[in-house]
Order: C-alpha cells, then structure tokens, then sequence
C-alpha cells in the first residue's frame, strides 16, 4: 500500500531506495482515481496510457541511471485550461468539446520535461468563470471533505484531486482567487505567482492581464519545487517576466521568523466574515507571533472596491478573448448555415454556457459606446489606487496575512442562481489579483465540524522566495496541512 | 449616473455586438442579474480619480521595438496540423459560410 499523500521529495526517496518503480506509483493512482473519482467528480479526462508510458520512461532512466528530471515520478492534474497536445483539452465548456489541441501549454511543457506525469484534466467552471465548479458545462465536482458542499473555484477539480490523494500535485490558474479559495475549501496548499511570473501561452485566456498560472500541493516545499520548474520568461508569451527564478526550494530557510513584520490589514477581518473563520487565521497569525514574527495592524482603504473594479475589467478582457470562438477554426460548430453572422449567433449562442454568455454580455456592453469611460477606464484608474495601497502597505512590513474565504465550504446550489453573490466570494482574493502581486494559501485549523479553513500571505512582486520560506517555516511548526478528508 | 438598467433593447443590441444568440428565458435573467451588477459597480463613481492614471497591465512595461525578436522564419504548424480542428476545410484552406452577398 502506497501513501498517496507522498511528497515529492518523499517520492524520490522511495524510488531511489526502490520501494517502487513509477509504473507501481502511477497504477496506484490510477487505480485510486478510478474508485474515488466517481464520487468526487474531480476529473473530465483521465489519461491512464500517457501516464503508463511517461511512468515507464522514468523507470527505464533509473535503470539505466541516466539523469532524472527534477520531477521523476511526480504525478500532476492538469486543469482543463492547459492545452494538452493530442489530449482532449474542453476549458469545462460544451464550446470546446472533442477539441484536440497541436500544441501544448508551455508550463504544462515545462513539467513533462521534468518527468512529472500526466494522470489526467480536472474540471473547473466553464472557462475558468466561477467560484464553485457549478459552472461547468459538464458536471459539479465536490467536495472530499462533505460531498453535499462545493469544492470551490475555479480550479475546483484539481483542488478536489489534490485534497483527495489522487495526484503528487496539480495545476491550476488563479484570475481572481480560483487557486487560492478552492485551496482554502478544500484544504490543500495553492501558489498565485506574481502576474508574468508564469507563462500564459497555451492556456485558455480568460482575463488577460489577470491571468495568473499556478499550483496546488501538499506542502508549501512542494510547491516551490513544482513553481521553480514552471515560472520563468517564455517568447511565446510577450508579457511574461524575463526576472530570473531562483530554486526557491533551496532558500526554505532563508526569511527568518525573527523580527518578520506581518501586517494584518484591517479591512479583511470585518463585515460578512464568519467567526470562525476569524479566530483560525488569527490563530495562525498568533503561531507566526509566537516564533518571532511581529504582528502590525495595517489598513488598505480601498479592498472593498475590489469586487467592483475586477467585475467591471475582467468581462471586458473576456468579451475580447472569447472573440476568438468562432466555430471555424476550432470547437463545436452548427451545420448547414449559409450565411457567417447567423453562423456566428447560433454557434456562440447554442453552444456557451449561460456564465459565459453573461460575462460576455456584461464587457461587451462596458466596452460599447458611452460606456468605455464610466466604467473600463473608471476602473483601471482605481485598479491604478488598489496597487498603490499594496505597494504602499508592503513597503513597510514583509507581508500581508488575511484569510482566503470568508466561509468554508458552502452548499452545492445555494449561490448558483445569483451570479452577484457568487462573485462576492472571491472579496478577499480578488485585490491581489488587481495589484498582480504573488500569495500563498495554506490551512490552518479546521471548523469544529471539521471543514478546512484557510488562510494566504501576500508578499511584494516577484517575492515568491519569502512566501514559499515563511509558509514552509509555518508547516514546520503546525500539521493542519497534514489532514486529509475521510474517503 | 442614475441606476443603469439594462432594457430588453439594450440586451438585444448588445448580444448582437456579442455575436450570441440569447433564449427568451436568458434575456429575461441576464436583465435582472445585470442590473444586480451594474447597480454594484456604481461604488467606483464615488472614487476621485481625477489625477490618477489608469492601469492596463501591473508588472510589465510597455513592450518597445527592442522587446521583439528578430524577423527570422521559425518553427510552426504544418497548415495541415493548423487545419486538424477546423469545422469545414477545403484543400488547404478554411471554408466559411459566405461572408459577402453575391
């Protein structure tokens, strides 16, 4: 019996000693997929030939022993947002079905170059358009925790993966919060790299200057490991940073808790927040204290404005990438229409799921004429004070710590017919995206019903290193990301 | 700004713009659950941006001519590859419904 919650470094222990080969790891969590996954829901495509054969790739190197990629036996769930060459790539949308991309992403790209192995795509809202997975033009996932809950959003179905044993690591992408937030319901560990830190070529645009590429695991170390493979300039991608990425798993150690100023900013700790959610991350803020840290109130004015900014900027950016969806060139299509617009209007509209469709609607009306100014620029001029306020904040403490969520897991249904609700859920995420600035979600105590709870640190641009040091440091000193849900 | 509604009108024309077909059923709920949000984002009105200067991307410049790479042929799609996913192909070429009256 496998552990299927190994960490990587713990998986290259093993195959070094020989306690597997990766074809006994890989059919291990293949098998464990096929008897949880109907239950969770987590995956759309599950990949068991391309796994066995990267599987047994590996196993062929370690005989020969030539030199193993930073990632040998490390599984991964990719969200359906990660074009996949030659593997079915949907974005959890009827628009896509059947879609086989020619290409792949490039992070996705970098992973496979490391030896990690594909077990499968994960579901998400439809296009990444959601906090909850119910968006999904095809199923909900839910929940390992409480299968009558959801799993969050997004990225909710590599989250679900993840919190359920059934991969090493997964990917996800984080616009407004859908690493982070399902990482909290589901209580799990989620990077949202700085903005341009990773990649964005091959990977469905949803917000273009939102769009963030990033990961889930079992540790904050995992993480850097798998962020030190990812990140990095690609040509491909015109805005994607040309900083240097150090190996963030070797500087674990390097943020010293002692003397560490974490700001509390005031304005995340109040309003609809539930009490217990308060009390656990002010815990973990209290655990940092205690080995050194030193807590400082902070304030940044304008986070409930938040919302609003990135609702106005992201269905602009969305009714211009999702442009592209033309029925011709790729995804599903109508049959038998002779003229182009009526072709347009029936594909667009036959196929887009009702999220999409209302997001679009929503930009393409901010963008029409006389509105540009009231609300697109209105907003990117506010979006310009919201930065301001972070860097202004950041320059005098190391970090930010604020909780995630403002509740744990909801009911599966409860938000889904009042789209503004949902979109609410993403108020304490949604800022840093805005700013474009780097945030690590972990957990820490459950619910007294025992429903994860968790909590990020937001660090300054390209501080990745800090986040990935501290988080680890904090999982040193505490095991709430050693709990896992009852299967 | 009074409260921006948005009418069944509206709708229609903006969907047009979207190139989406909308059910009956959809402009009903899209009219009322963008209402909700529009009637949300009037917060930003209240907002002084009078000296501030809007931000389009947060952590990369503005690309300039020695960004971009050289004008040298690269690697690329195979045409046959790039018209592996289209929904009607002819030849080497795309097919599309008729674009221009005859």
């Amino acid at each position: 019996m496998i552990n299927p919650y190994l960490t990587i470094p713990q998986i290259q222990t093993s195959l070094k000693k020989g306690d597997f080969s990766c074809q006994d790891l890989t059919s291990f969590y293949l098998d464990r997929i096929k008897s949880l996954d109907p239950k969770i829901k987590a995956f759309i495509t599950i990949t068991p030939k391309v796994a066995l054969d990267k599987a047994k790739e590996i196993d062929q190197k370690i005989k020969d022993k030539k030199l193993l990629g930073k990632l040998a036996g490390s599984t991964m769930a990719v969200k359906d947002i990660y074009l996949t060459k030659g593997i079915e790539t949907t974005a959890a949308s009827q628009v896509l079905k059947g879609y086989i991309p020619q290409y792949s992403s490039t992070v996705y790209q970098r992973l496979v170059d490391e030896d990690a192995i594909l077990l499968g795509k994960t579901n998400t809202d439809t296009f990444a358009f959601g906090a909850s997975t119910e968006n999904s033009g095809f199923f909900t996932t839910k929940n390992p925790y409480d299968t009558s809950l959801i799993p969050g959003g997004s990225s909710g179905g590599s989250a679900a993966a993840q919190s359920a044993g059934l991969c090493t690591f997964s990917l996800g992408t984080d616009t407004g919060g859908s690493i982070r937030q399902p990482s909290s319901l589901c209580g799990i560990s989620g990077i949202k790299p700085t903005y341009s830190r990773n990649s964005r070529y091959g990977i469905a645009a949803m917000a273009s200057s939102f769009d963030c590429p990033g990961a889930f695991a079992h540790s904050a170390k995992d993480l850097s490991i798998v962020t030190s493979v990812m990140a990095g300039n690609d040509p491909h991608d015109a805005t994607s940073s040309k900083e240097v990425v150090p190996d963030y798993s070797s500087l674990l150690e390097n943020k010293n808790l002692k003397g560490l100023k974490i700001g509390l900013p005031k304005q995340y700790f109040t309003g609809s927040i539930d009490p217990e959610v308060k009390k656990n991350v002010l815990k973990a803020a209290k655990t940092l204290e205690e080995n050194g840290a030193q807590l400082v109130g902070v304030s940044l004015p304008s986070t409930d404005l938040g919302i609003a900014v990135y609702y106005v900027l992201m269905p602009c950016e969305v009714s211009s990438n999702m442009a592209r969806y033309d029925g011709l060139r790729f995804g599903q299509s109508k049959k038998d229409i002779k003229d182009l617009l009526s072709y347009y209007l029936e594909t667009r509209g036959d196929y887009m799921e009702s999220e999409l469709k209302r997001r679009i609607i929503i930009g393409t009306y901010f963008l029409s004429a006389g509105y540009f100014d009231a609300y697109y620029l209105k907003a990117s001029k506010v979006r310009t004070i919201i930065k301001k306020e972070f860097q202004d904040v950041l320059s005098h403490v190391d970090l930010l710590l604020t909780p995630t969520s403002p509740t744990p897991a909801w009911k599966i249904g409860e938000k889904v017919n009042d789209p503004l609700k949902m979109y609410l859920a993403d108020v304490y995420t949604v800022c840093t995206n805005v700013a474009g600035l780097p945030a690590i979600a972990l957990p820490t105590s459950p619910s007294k019903t025992n429903l994860p709870i968790g909590f990020q640190l937001i660090g300054n641009y390209f501080k990745e290193a800090d986040l990935f040091s501290v988080a680890h440091q904090y999982q040193s000193l505490t095991n709430h990301h050693l709990i896992h849900p009852k299967l | 700004m009074t409260k921006p509604l948005l009418s069944s009108d509206k709708i229609d024309h903006v969907a047009k713009l979207a190139r989406i077909k909308l059910t009956p059923q959809e402009k009903k709920d899209f009219s009322r659950q963008i209402s909700d949000v529009l009637s949300y984002m009037d917060r930003l009105n209240k907002v002084d941006t009078e000296n501030t200067s809007p931000t389009f991307q947060v952590t990369t410049k503005p690309l300039s001519p020695q960004d971009l790479r050289t004008d040298k042929p690269g690697k690329s799609l195979t045409s046959k590859d790039a018209l592996s996913t289209a929904s009607q192909t002819q030849d080497d070429y795309l097919l599309s419904p008729q674009t221009v009256k005859k």
